[in-house]
C-alpha cells in the first residue's frame, strides 16, 4: 500500500510539475469537451445494456461482459496506447518489486478514458439485473462488473507489456502501427464494400437477433477472462463456470497471471541494448562527394542544412508514420466515395491533406531533439536554419501531396483527373502559408515529441490549436473564392476561373512565406534558449 | 616580452534566470595559448559562463568577446573559430558518427574532401571507425563525448571549450585526449577554457585557473601564483588545488556531520 501510495504520489506530482494552472485548466476542459462527445456512444451503449438486462437478467451479463472487454481491448490496441503510467526503466534503480509496479499500474490504468467510459454500460447492467431479479443480484452484478474491469485491465496491460518488449526499436514500433492502420483500413474497404451483401446474405440464412445473441453468448463461454466474472456476478454461463469456486479460482487467476508474467517481460525488457540502428553505409559515389549535394539556388552551407533536415526527416519514424498514413487514409476515402457529387469527392481529400498538413508544420522543430542545441553551436545563420528547414518540410509536403493526388487520379481517373492541377495548386498555396504559420508557431511556442508510445503530442497548446485553425480557415477560403469565382462566370470559363484564383493564391502565400523568412530568423534569435531548453530536454517526465 | 593577445574577455557580465543570478558581474581575462582552467562548485555559472561565450546565450548585463568579436553582435564570427563540447553533449541522434562529423566540418567551411578526410582520421583516432555507421543515437556516453571532441576539433578552431570534457572517457582515451591538447596549446597556441569538477585533471593540464563562486570571480591567475598565494614564505609550501579550490569556496560547512548523524553515528551492533 505504502509503495501505492508513493507511486501515484510520484505521478501526481510529475503531472503538476510537467503542467502550468492555465494549461490544468485547459486540459479539463478539452477532457469535458471529448467526454460530451462522447457521450452518445458510451451513453448510448449503458442504455442499452440497462434496457437489455432488465429483459433478460442477470444472464445477460455474459454479453454485456463480453462486449466491455472486447471494446476496452481493441480500442486501447488500436489507439497505439503503448504508453504506461510508471515506466519500469526509470523505476528499476529503486528498490520496488517489479510485479509491485507492474500491479500498481493495472490498477492505474482503471483510471484510462477507455474504462471510465465503460462504467456506464456496467452500472446500467447492474441495475437493469436489480429490476429484473432484485437488489441484491443487482450488486452482484455490480461487484461482478468491477471484477470484469480488473481483469481486463490486468489483460490489456500484459498485451501491452508483450507489444512494447517486441516493439522496442522505434522503427519497429511505427512499422507495426503502419501495418495496424494498413489492416484497419483494409478492413474498411473490404467490410465497406460486402457489409450490405453479408447482412442480406445473413437475413436469407435465418441469422436474426435472437440468434446472434445466442452465437455470441455461445462464444462468450468459452472465454475465461469474460466468462468467470460473468459466472460470479450471477450470469450462470454453464459448463466449468457454473461452480461458483471454479469462476473464482479463474478470476483470480486472470488478475494474478498477467501481472506476474507481465512484470517478468517489462524487468526484462528494461536490460535490452539501445533502441537505435545503423545508418546505411554509404556507397563509394556518397563517401567520395560532399555531406549535401549542391543545389541549385542554394550556397554550400545551405545545401548541407538541406541534406541534414533530409536524413532527420526520413529517419524520424514518426514523421515517415504521419506521412505515409495520410495518402493511405485518402487513397481510401477516395475508392470508398460513394457520392454523385463530384464537389465533395473532391473535398474530402482536399480536406484531410490540409488538415494534417495544418497539424505537422506546428512541430517543426521539435523533432530536432538534443541536437537543436549543436546546431545553434555551429556557424549558422538563423535565416539559412529557417529557410532550409521550411524548403525540406515544403518539398515533403508537396510530394506527399503529389504522390496522393497521382495515385487517387490513376484510381478514379474520371472524378480526380479534371481538378487535379487546381488540387495541386491550391495545396501548394495553403502549404506555403501553413510553413509561415507553422514556423513561427514552432519556434515560439516549441514542444518536443513524446519518446514512447506513440501517441502524439499536440503542439503549441491553445496557440498551435489557433494557428491549425487558422490555415485550415485559409483554406476555406481558398474554396470559398473559387466557388466564388465561378458562379459569376460563365460555365465554360469555370476551369480557368479555378485556375486563375488557384494560382494567385499561390502567388500571394509564396510572397508571404518569403517576406516571414526574415522575420522567423529574428524569432529564432529571440527564442533560442527557449527551444534548446524544451526540445533538447532529455526524456519526458 | 610582450604579453599574448586576449582571447576571452568579460566586462561585469551577468546572467539572470527569471530572479535568479547566475552570474553576477564577471570580470575575467583569457590569453592565448593559456590552458584555463574555470573551476566552480555546482550551480556557480560555469556553463552559464561558456553558453555565454559561444553565443547560446544571451547575457542580462554587461559584455563579452571572443577573438575580439562581441558575443551578442558577432556571435557567428565566434562560432566559426571555437571548437565546443557542452554539458550534456547534444548531438545530431540521428545522424551517424561519420556523417556527424563531415556535416560539422562541412558547416565550418571545409571543403567535402577534407572533411570527409578528416572525419576519417578523427574517427581512427578516437577509436570509432567501426561505429562510424552507426546512428549517434546508439553511442555510449564515452563515444559521445569522443565524437563531440572530434566535432569539436575538425575545424582547427583558435578557442577550445571543454565542459567536462574527460567525464565517461575511460583512462587510456583520457591519457591521449590530454596529450593532444596539451600539443594543440604547445604548438598551435590554441587556447583551452575547461571546466572541470576533476581537480586531478585541472592541476595536472591546466596554465592558468579561474574559480567562479554564486556568479562571482572568486579568484583568477596562473596555477602556480594561486597555489601559492596566502602561504606564509616561510611554510615554502604551495597548497594543492584541492586546497586552494576549498579555501576560496569556503567548502568547509559546519553541521553536516550533525545533520546526517544517522550516517556518521556507529552501528548499532543489534
Amino acid at each position: 500500500m505504502r509503495t501505492l501510495r508513493l507511486l501515484f504520489w510520484l505521478r501526481w506530482r510529475l503531472a503538476m510539475n510537467a503542467t502550468t494552472r492555465r494549461g490544468r485548466w485547459a486540459m479539463a476542459g478539452i477532457t469535458a469537451l471529448l467526454a460530451l462527445l462522447f457521450a452518445p456512444i458510451y451513453l448510448g451503449a449503458a442504455a442499452a445494456a440497462g434496457v437489455f438486462a432488465a429483459q433478460r437478467g442477470a444472464p445477460a451479463l455474459l454479453l454485456v461482459f463480453g462486449l466491455v472487454q472486447f471494446n476496452i481491448l481493441w480500442v486501447s490496441l488500436l489507439a497505439g496506447a503503448l504508453g504506461r503510467m510508471f515506466e519500469m526503466d526509470k523505476l528499476k534503480r529503486y528498490p520496488f518489486r517489479p510485479v509491485t509496479v507492474f500491479g500498481v499500474n493495472t490498477l492505474a490504468s482503471l483510471t484510462e478514458p477507455i474504462l471510465l467510459m465503460t462504467i456506464p454500460t456496467l452500472a446500467a447492467a447492474a441495475l437493469g439485473v436489480a429490476r429484473h431479479d432484485g437488489t441484491l443480484a443487482g450488486v452482484q452484478a455490480g461487484l461482478g462488473g468491477l471484477l470484469l474491469l480488473l481483469v481486463t485491465a490486468a489483460a490489456l496491460q500484459l498485451l501491452l507489456a508483450l507489444l512494447d518488449d517486441m516493439l522496442r526499436r522505434e522503427w519497429m514500433r511505427y512499422v507495426a502501427a503502419l501495418l495496424f492502420t494498413g489492416t484497419i483500413l483494409a478492413l474498411q474497404v473490404g467490410v465497406g464494400r460486402t457489409s450490405k451483401r453479408i447482412a442480406e446474405q445473413a437475413g436469407r440464412a435465418g441469422f436474426s437477433p435472437e440468434t446472434l445473441v445466442e452465437y455470441g453468448e455461445r462464444i462468450l463461454r468459452g472465454i475465461p477472462t469474460t466468462a468467470a466474472p460473468a459466472a460470479l456476478a450471477g450470469a450462470q454461463p454453464g459448463g466449468w463456470y457454473g461452480e461458483p469456486a471454479v469462476a473464482l479460482l479463474v478470476s483470480l487467476a486472470g488478475l494474478a497471471l498477467p501481472v506476474w508474467w507481465g512484470a517478468r517481460v517489462m524487468s526484462r525488457a528494461v536490460v535490452r541494448e539501445a533502441l537505435a540502428g545503423r545508418a546505411r553505409k554509404p556507397g563509394r559515389k556518397a563517401r567520395a562527394g560532399a555531406f549535401g549535394r549542391r543545389w541549385p539556388g542554394l550556397s554550400a552551407v545551405q545545401s548541407v542544412l538541406v541534406r541534414r533536415e533530409w536524413l532527420y526527416l526520413v529517419r524520424t519514424p514518426a514523421v515517415l508514420y504521419q506521412m505515409i498514413v495520410v495518402p493511405l487514409t485518402v487513397i481510401v476515402i477516395a475508392i470508398l466515395g460513394r457520392t454523385r457529387e463530384r464537389g465533395f469527392d473532391v473535398l474530402l481529400p482536399a480536406f484531410v491533406l490540409t488538415s494534417t498538413l495544418a497539424a505537422r508544420n506546428l512541430m517543426l522543430w521539435g523533432y530536432d531533439g538534443a541536437g537543436i542545441r549543436s546546431l545553434f553551436l555551429l556557424p549558422f545563420t538563423a535565416r539559412d536554419l529557417v529557410v532550409t528547414k521550411n524548403l525540406v518540410w515544403l518539398v515533403s509536403a508537396l510530394l506527399e501531396a503529389g504522390v496522393t493526388l497521382a495515385a487517387i487520379t490513376l484510381l478514379r481517373p474520371a472524378r480526380f483527373l479534371p481538378e487535379v492541377a487546381l488540387m495541386l495548386t491550391g495545396y501548394a498555396a495553403v502549404a506555403l502559408l501553413a510553413a509561415a504559420v507553422g514556423t513561427w508557431v514552432s519556434i515560439a511556442h516549441p514542444m518536443k515529441p513524446r519518446e514512447r508510445g506513440l501517441s502524439r503530442r499536440s503542439p503549441g497548446g491553445v496557440v498551435g490549436l489557433a494557428a491549425y485553425l487558422a490555415v485550415l480557415v485559409v483554406a476555406a477560403a481558398l474554396v470559398l473564392a473559387i466557388v466564388a469565382v465561378r458562379s459569376l462566370t460563365p460555365d465554360r470559363w469555370d476551369a480557368l476561373a479555378s485556375h486563375a484564383v488557384a494560382v494567385a493564391a499561390l502567388v500571394l502565400a509564396a510572397g508571404v512565406w518569403w517576406l516571414a523568412m526574415d522575420r522567423h530568423a529574428d524569432e529564432l534569435e529571440r527564442s533560442r534558449e527557449k527551444l534548446v531548453d524544451v526540445i533538447a530536454k532529455t526524456a519526458d517526465a | 616580452m610582450a604579453e599574448a593577445p586576449l582571447v576571452i574577455e568579460t566586462h561585469q557580465l551577468s546572467r539572470t534566470f527569471g530572479g535568479k543570478t547566475a552570474l553576477d558581474g564577471l570580470t575575467l581575462e583569457v590569453r592565448e595559448g593559456w590552458f584555463f582552467g574555470f573551476l566552480g562548485p555546482n550551480g556557480a555559472g560555469k556553463s552559464t559562463t561558456i553558453n555565454i561565450l559561444t553565443g547560446l546565450l544571451a547575457p542580462s548585463g554587461g559584455s563579452a568577446k571572443v577573438l575580439g568579436f562581441d558575443v551578442e553582435t558577432q556571435a557567428l564570427e565566434i562560432k566559426r573559430r571555437i571548437g565546443v563540447v557542452p554539458d550534456g553533449l547534444h548531438l545530431f541522434e540521428r545522424l551517424s558518427g561519420e556523417e556527424h562529423l563531415r556535416f560539422v566540418g562541412e558547416a565550418h567551411g571545409l571543403s567535402p574532401a577534407e572533411a570527409r578526410e578528416r572525419a576519417g582520421r578523427l574517427l581512427e583516432a578516437m577509436e570509432l571507425t567501426a561505429d562510424a555507421h552507426k546512428l549517434v543515437a546508439g553511442y555510449s556516453h564515452g563515444m559521445r563525448k569522443k565524437l563531440a571532441l572530434s566535432c569539436a576539433l575538425i575545424h582547427e578552431p583558435r578557442v577550445l571549450f571543454l565542459d567536462e570534457p574527460f567525464e565517461g572517457v575511460d583512462a587510456v582515451a583520457t591519457r591521449e585526449l590530454r596529450t593532444l591538447l596539451q600539443k594543440l596549446v604547445a604548438t598551435r597556441r590554441v587556447t583551452v577554457f575547461l571546466t572541470s569538477h576533476v581537480l586531478e585533471v585541472v592541476e595536472r593540464l591546466c596554465t592558468h585557473v579561474g574559480i567562479i563562486t554564486h556568479g562571482r570571480l572568486a579568484a583568477c591567475g596562473s596555477l602556480d601564483e594561486l597555489r601559492q598565494g596566502g602561504v606564509p614564505a616561510s611554510s615554502g609550501t604551495p597548497r594543492t588545488l584541492e586546497e586552494l579550490f576549498l579555501d576560496t569556496v569556503g567548502a568547509e560547512r559546519e553541521g553536516t556531520g550533525e545533520a546526517l548523524d544517522w550516517l556518521t553515528r556507529e552501528r548499532d551492533p543489534a
